[in-house]
């Protein structure tokens, strides 16, 4: 069965986030910078991490996590992969808007990465990339690089990606309530051509990770896809909870 | 005899056997494979405790999601104990439905207690702020456990078993399991909480045991045994099975316990032979290593040097090893075949040098194999958290994190041992025929007698620290001289309608006032209480103890028919809070109108003279008015 493989410390799931800080990161969303509000998420999706993560006074590490910021270029914030309780340790890196948004070129970094420790992860569960953006590319077409991440595999299952979308007007309707929201399928009416392309080089949401949503609180659908839209701080921060769904060893007693 | 033993949970304790006259049974302990590498306290708990008639157990698997889960596993195994053993009392012939609802108020009322301890327990500074934030939000939760909790009484012949969660509980008759009839009620989202008690239903279940042959407890780090096991397996299995599970990815903390009725275990398997024909190849893939085909396999285990073991399905002969678990010190590796049992190992076979990498990526390093503690050790290295049998303690007592061992325990230990052994040794002179003992000691039946029982709320309670937390447990007689912990107190008010209410020296209507010029309650007078009594009087059954408090020193010990009465506040459980003192009739060398009832309830070390027995009306079925009380 994929992506059932357990996130233990001998087992340890691999996540790599890819944000976007082009100078559009600057623009408001609320009353805050959409990359605070981005920067407020990964706050919160890694203490998430690390409550899920706690034994007793101990972070067991079963997750790993490299995390890069791009814009004309790709920056390693985390020095490469570290453990969960290293990145306890160190906080969420601070975040600033730069100039462009080469999103092929980054996801390039991370297909090196992925070449380089897939042979060591055959007993891991499937790796994630969340990939953060909030507007079109300005490089290349990254589709291509993605999809071969995509077709990359572990016997958990495919490289899974994922997408967060900030803009303001991406579905027809509003969200009123993240946690009644079922996500995007295939079939939800988008209303930007470059949210479409997103969607298709999303993977669909894996029902061990769903049932980890539904378990966090969420209503996502049978059919949803790793795509959200991030319209609101509820929205990007669900994305990153998304992003650390895996199942994982001794969740329950 | 009363036997309690308290498993280290610092520690492993390999699968360990008692046998008793009427009865036998098992347990074992083992941490996950990351609380072992951390050298952590794992978070399950098991406790028994047993005498000549009746055994008693409860089996905890703390949350690890909640706040230190090992603390609410802790205080409720302990708890639970406490509560089929003492507190049990006049439920021993009820219904599913009232031990449920009087089980269900114990473990509610253990929610302010608790959190106090919850609160009180110390987070280290030098974490990283963030996993103290996190730490603090889970302290908010609360810390929360599964359990599974019984008492095998041979007098009544009645097995009571009480659970929630998803820790396992398994029941086999002569021509069975019959798991089946305690229904799908081991619910994962079930628990009992420091913060919110009881979340979800509490599942009781009262069977005779004449249906019942042997019963399995286990939690959820042995869930392989879930499909494995269909009867009662041999020792070396349920080890070998420990040990596997604990050299899997995903370890957890695992408890296992066991009980049998009659003199002798249930009937075990035999081991399958080990396999033959093992040959290693390297191949495209990897190392490939093939065997012969056992008869009767139902799968086969590879356990690498180190400890790394792995499932074959019995379908295969061969396996292809991966290359994460290759170690340049990992240089051989071995084969069995498991049928229900484990089966006889294999010779090791060496991996041939130029197979092994000199490093890997990643770090995935085996855990450190499972090293037990001696049998001979007697103390557990913990310093453990107070019981919540010490609810009734107005303040709890602070809670310390696992502290060093203490080499004078080791002393207290031996001089306890010594103590005991010459006071059976006593106890055996004294009833030897022709001993001078008991004409040297004896008592007047009728000299000694005092107006009131002094007795303790918790005689034979081990409150904390605890040192029967060992492997080979410390066989001490009933009563045990234990260290008495506050008493719980409980407030009552005289009813309104009331104008007074005498105080007895002893709980019935006939009995004589306190000896006191006004040994009487008035209306609306409210004083603390420490026990209360079941009487056969149909009028006033219950009847409650004065405790020591300032001003009433001539009432203290006296007894008030609990009829007239009201707790403070209205809605407290008190006859869940409250000891109950039991009284059971045994003959009375007195006259044949007398019956003489002895207390169940151990006394404490006291100045006080304390009484043997204590005189009761003859039962009358004929119907008197009641006098006033």
């Amino acid at each position: 069965m994929p992506y059932e493989v357990l996130a233990t410390s001998r087992s340890p799931a691999l996540i790599i986030y890819l944000l976007d800080v082009s100078g559009s990161m600057s623009e408001p969303m609320g009353n805050k910078r959409r990359i605070d509000v981005v920067m407020d998420a990964l706050g919160a999706m890694l203490r998430q991490m690390v409550f899920r993560s706690t034994k007793g006074g101990r972070v067991a590490p079963r997750y790993r996590i490299a995390m890069y910021a791009y814009s004309d270029h790709v920056y390693d914030l985390l020095n490469g992969i570290r453990t969960v309780d290293q990145v306890a340790q160190l906080g969420v890196p601070e975040l600033k808007p730069m100039r462009s948004t080469d999103t092929a070129r980054a996801f390039a970094q991370v297909e090196k990465l992925l070449q380089q420790e897939l042979p060591a992860l055959g007993h891991c569960p499937a790796p994630l990339v969340c990939h953060m953006t909030d507007g079109e590319y300005t490089g290349n077409d990254p589709e291509p690089v993605v999809r071969r991440i995509m077709a990359m595999q572990v016997p958990d299952g495919h490289v899974l990606v994922e997408n967060i979308f900030i803009s303001d007007n991406l579905l027809a309707e509003r969200i009123s309530d993240v946690y009644k929201w079922s996500g995007v399928t295939p079939k939800t009416k988008l209303s930007n051509n470059y949210a479409k392309k997103l969607r298709s080089i999303s993977s669909r949401l894996p029902q061990s990770y769903r049932a980890m949503m539904l378990e966090s609180g969420y209503s996502m659908a049978d059919e949803a896809v790793m795509m959200i839209p991030g319209m609101t701080p509820a929205l990007v921060e669900m994305g990153f909870v998304m992003s650390m769904a895996t199942p994982i060893g001794a969740e329950r007693p | 005899m009363t036997i309690e033993i308290k498993l280290p949970q610092d520690r492993e304790t390999p699968i360990t056997s008692r046998q008793r006259h009427n009865f036998g049974y098992r347990f074992a302990y083992a941490r996950s494979a990351d609380s072992r590498s951390g050298d952590e306290i794992g978070q399950d708990f098991l406790m028994v405790r047993e005498d000549d008639d009746k055994l008693v157990f409860a089996l905890c698997d703390g949350v690890s999601q909640s706040f230190f889960g090992d603390l609410a596993a802790r205080l409720l195994g302990e708890a639970l104990v406490y509560w089929f053993w003492e507190r049990i009392g006049t439920l021993l012939k009820s219904s599913d439905g009232t031990l449920r609802k009087v089980l269900t108020e114990f473990l509610d009322s253990l929610v302010k207690p608790a959190s106090e301890q919850v609160t009180r327990y110390p987070v280290s500074s030098d974490l990283a702020p963030m996993v103290q934030q996190v730490l603090e939000e889970k302290r908010r939760l609360g810390s929360e456990s599964t359990f599974v909790a019984g008492r095998l009484d041979l007098r009544t012949r009645r097995l009571y078993l009480a659970w929630m969660g998803d820790s396992r509980l398994r029941l086999w008759s002569e021509k069975g399991e019959i798991t089946s009839r305690l229904g799908k009620t081991f619910r994962s989202e079930e628990r009992w909480s420091t913060r919110r008690g009881c979340i979800g239903e509490l599942h009781v279940s009262i069977l005779p045991i004449s249906a019942v042959s042997y019963l399995i407890a286990y939690s959820d780090g042995l869930a392989r045994l879930d499909q494995l096991m269909t009867r009662h397996l041999r020792d070396e299995s349920i080890q070998a099975v420990i040990e596997f599970s604990s050299h899997r990815p995903e370890s957890d903390d695992v408890s296992f316990f066991e009980f049998w009725l009659g003199g002798r275990r249930p009937p075990e398997g035999y081991p399958l032979p080990a396999p033959h024909g093992l040959r290693l190849e390297q191949a495209a893939e990897g190392l490939r290593l093939t065997w012969q085909a056992v008869e009767g396999a139902r799968w086969y285990e590879v356990e690498l040097e180190n400890g790394e073991a792995f499932y074959v399905s019995s379908v295969q002969t061969s396996f292809t090893l991966p290359k994460t678990s290759l170690h340049p010190n990992t240089c051989r590796l071995r084969l069995r075949a498991w049928s229900e049992e484990a089966g006889a190992w294999s010779d090791y076979v060496n991996l041939p040098p130029e197979a092994l990498p000199p490093v890997t990526p990643v770090e995935t390093n085996a855990p450190p194999p499972i090293s037990y503690a001696a049998l001979s050790q007697t103390q557990s290295d913990l310093r453990l958290p107070p019981s919540l049998a010490d609810l009734a303690a107005k303040e709890a007592l602070p809670v310390s994190p696992p502290a060093p061992s203490f080499r004078w325990l080791n002393f207290l230990l031996g001089g306890t041992i010594v103590l005991t052994f010459l006071a059976m040794s006593v106890g055996l002179f004294w009833v030897m025929r022709g001993s001078p003992l008991p004409t040297i000691f004896s008592l007047s039946p009728t000299s000694s007698l005092t107006p009131y029982p002094t007795y303790t709320p918790y005689p034979t309670y081990t409150p904390y620290p605890t040192l029967s937390a060992i492997l080979a447990p410390t066989e001490t007689p009933t009563p045990t001289p234990m260290p008495s912990p506050t008493p719980v107190l409980v407030k009552f008010c005289v009813l309104p309608l009331m104008t007074e209410v005498k105080v007895r020296q002893a709980p019935e209507v006939f009995a004589p006032q306190k000896e006191s010029e006004n040994s009487v309650l008035r209306q609306n007078e409210c004083l603390l209480f420490d026990m209360y009594v079941q009487t056969n009087d149909t009028q006033h059954p219950f009847w409650l103890r004065l405790a020591t408090q300032t001003g009433y020193n001539e009432l203290i010990g006296g007894w008030v028919a609990a009829d007239y009465l009201v707790p403070t506040p209205t809605n407290i459980p008190w006859q869940t809070l409250l000891p109950q003192l039991t009284l059971t009739p045994v003959p009375s060398p007195m006259s044949s109108s007398v019956v003489t009832f002895t207390p169940t309830f151990t006394r404490a070390p006291s100045d006080t003279q304390i009484p043997a027995t204590i005189e009761s009306p003859i039962p009358s079925t004929t119907p008197f008015s009641s006098p006033t009380p």
